[in-house]
């Protein structure tokens, strides 16, 4: 081994980082844009309108609706739009088929008069965030394991970054401009520890979210093997299911307003300042029914407030602040990585944050390629494939997965509304976005003008964000110059950070052509003028 | 000739590290932290949870062991004893 605790760390962060770095390039994007979901939903499709209808209202036609439809269901959800990852009133009950069998239903509705919201189909921002842990095209457990694997070697890697950096704070103050293979470590250090408890807290409770598929035998040690001994832990762990059982002897309820309101009383009581935004009414119109009300999240420790009471009378049935045991530090950890209480400030905190680990994990890929690259170019038989391969990568994935994304944006709009498998051919086109980019990093890198190919690749991407207000103004009516007269803040924004990636990618093409491009132009315009001279 | 044979052998080494971290590694994480699970004064769920959050850190740790310890084959043994007797420790605890 090489010698030295120090060096065999650096060993270790050099080869476990390139190994993995184009998948956690992908996490790392897919889910940072996944702290703006719902807003990426909500410019998907656009056809929803803004919701206005205030909670009584809200309430008033859930309760119509359910108590149409949903005489059978076992058990009743209502969503509120009180919050910005529930746009709309959205209920899901049971209802009884043609052959008697109960089936689930979910639907969104205008709280203000009871109709049913529909739009374009699309993956929306949902399908972006969940690429980040399940990926796409592969089997789901697979896909689970896979990102496991990597999410176990980035925290390896910041591990062993963080012992490599023996003066991690002078360095952090540090930056050589200009100089190659040094101004790239510096900023791939600046980008790692300026945001770092960031980092290792989104490894560490990514591997913490999936624990139990990731090391099911801790739990299979005291409960046993097989799906029954699994589930049967999540019962007792998770607390699932009704918290007690249907008497089978009908009875009246209250009208969901009226219990809300007494909730309300109940956490006022409790100087409880947070919002019930979520009812799970269990077995609806029985003696027995309770009606359970999950709260907001106003901080990453709050999560797990249950508050029930009797559908029925209205009576209290049990108030539970917050999750108890380790179940409260276990929802800790998943709460700072969904970021669920973040507001809008914090949110964009998260946001930059994440941008920073795509830009550490970009700046070493880059930094590998040009630590190696004038070896490379000075081998006798032409660049090593593995070189070829790996800056062809580096270049693809880098510029080819925002570029990807802009594509994303674009078939939403550019696929026909009533074309069956939109949804699914949004998806592809992100994919085959990116293979494209791929293979022309490839191209060019094996014919030793990557430089080009980063040059001409982040024009492409800056175009393509460029045309997605375009398009969008083209397409709809909830353009940029639209949305800011209605101030309609989602669309708005939506368009206008478009504009600003742009912007960001045009201003890099720029940097690439000034510092890597101009002086091969000119060496080789020089060459020629000595060439003509002889 | 010497540095083409020091090669081959500092390959042959890092396979080796890699096939203990990864294989002895995962097995002695899940033998440490159910040993965990079971010694840990919470109830059930509770020291179940608490000792899965904590495997990463156990499995972080071991990784970074076995890539600096100077000497492979010992690296190799140590875990070995580890394993052993955590999986010893396991099995009397389950089934006693």
């Amino acid at each position: 081994m090489k010698s030295g605790f120090r060096q065999s760390m650096a060993w270790l962060h050099t080869w476990t980082g390139i190994l993995v770095s184009w998948l956690l390039y992908f996490i790392f994007v897919t889910g940072t844009l996944g702290y703006f979901d719902s807003e990426i939903d909500a410019w998907m499709a656009p056809e929803l309108p803004q919701n206005t209808a205030s909670v009584s209202a809200s309430l008033n036609t859930a309760n119509t609706h359910l108590n149409t439809y949903g005489r059978d269901a076992k058990e009743w959800r209502i969503y509120l739009p009180l919050v910005r990852s529930e746009p709309h009133l959205w209920l899901r009950y049971q209802q009884k088929n043609a052959d008697g069998k109960l089936k689930n239903i979910s639907k969104t509705l205008n709280g203000e008069n009871g109709e049913e919201l529909t739009h374009r189909k699309t993956g929306g921002g949902q399908a972006l965030y969940r690429m980040h842990y399940r990926l796409h095209y592969l089997p789901k457990q697979f896909a689970y394991y896979l990102v496991g694997v990597f999410t176990v070697f980035m925290l390896l890697g910041l591990v062993t970054g963080i012992v490599v950096h023996k003066k991690i704070f002078k360095e952090f103050f540090t930056f050589r401009r200009n100089k190659g293979a040094s101004s790239w470590l510096d900023g791939h250090n600046l980008m790692s520890v300026v945001s770092l408890p960031f980092h290792l807290m989104i490894t560490y409770s990514g591997l913490i979210m999936f624990m139990f598929t990731y090391v099911p035998f801790v739990m299979n040690a005291s409960y046993g093997f097989g799906e029954e001994n699994k589930q049967h832990f999540f019962d007792d762990y998770y607390q699932r299911g009704a918290p007690n059982s249907p008497s089978g002897i009908a009875a009246n309820q209250l009208p969901l307003n009226t219990l809300y309101q007494k909730a309300e009383a109940v956490l006022e009581n409790h100087n409880d300042s947070r919002r019930a935004i979520a009812i799970r009414v269990f077995h609806p119109h029985d003696l027995n029914s309770l009606a359970v009300f999950s709260l907001e999240q106003q901080s990453p420790s709050d999560d797990g407030a249950k508050l029930i009471l009797h559908a029925t009378t209205g009576e209290l049935y049990s108030y539970i602040p917050v999750y108890q045991g380790t179940r409260h530090v276990h929802s800790i950890f998943l709460e700072l990585h969904e970021g669920m209480f973040a507001t809008l400030p914090v949110r964009w905190l998260y946001f930059f944050a994440g941008l920073t680990g795509c830009v550490m994990i970009a700046s070493g890929m880059v930094l590998w390629t040009t630590k190696r690259r004038k070896k490379a170019l000075a081998n006798p038989d032409g660049l090593p494939f593995s070189f070829k391969l790996t800056e062809g990568l580096n270049i693809g994935t880098v510029v080819g997965l925002p570029a990807a994304i802009a594509v994303y944006f674009l078939a939403n709009r550019l696929i026909a509304v009533d074309f069956a498998h939109r949804a699914e051919w949004e998806m592809h086109s992100f994919f085959i976005t990116w293979c494209c980019f791929i293979g022309y990093g490839c191209w060019y890198s094996a014919r030793k003008l990557a430089a080009v190919a980063w040059y001409r690749l982040w024009l492409s991407a800056g175009f393509l964000f460029a045309l997605v207000p375009i398009v969008n103004a083209l397409t709809t009516h909830r353009g940029l110059i639209n949305s800011i007269k209605h101030n309609d803040v989602v669309f708005a924004a939506f368009d206008f950070i478009n504009l600003v990636a742009a912007i960001s990618c045009f201003a890099i093409a720029l940097l690439v052509k000034k510092h890597r491009l101009s002086p091969i132009a000119h060496k080789l315009q020089h060459t020629r003028q000595k060439e003509a001279a002889v | 000739m010497d540095h083409v044979f020091s090669s081959i052998r500092a390959n042959k080494d890092v396979i080796f590290r890699v096939f203990i971290a990864v294989a002895l590694g995962y097995s002695i994480t899940m033998s440490l932290s159910i040993l965990l699970s079971l010694l840990l004064p919470l109830n059930q769920v509770d020291a179940i949870a608490a000792s899965s959050m904590l495997s990463f850190a156990i499995f972080t740790g071991f990784v970074m062991f076995v890539f600096s310890a100077k000497s492979t084959k010992r690296v190799f043994l140590h875990s070995l004893i580890v394993l052993v007797l955590s999986a010893a420790f396991n099995f009397l605890f389950v089934t006693v």
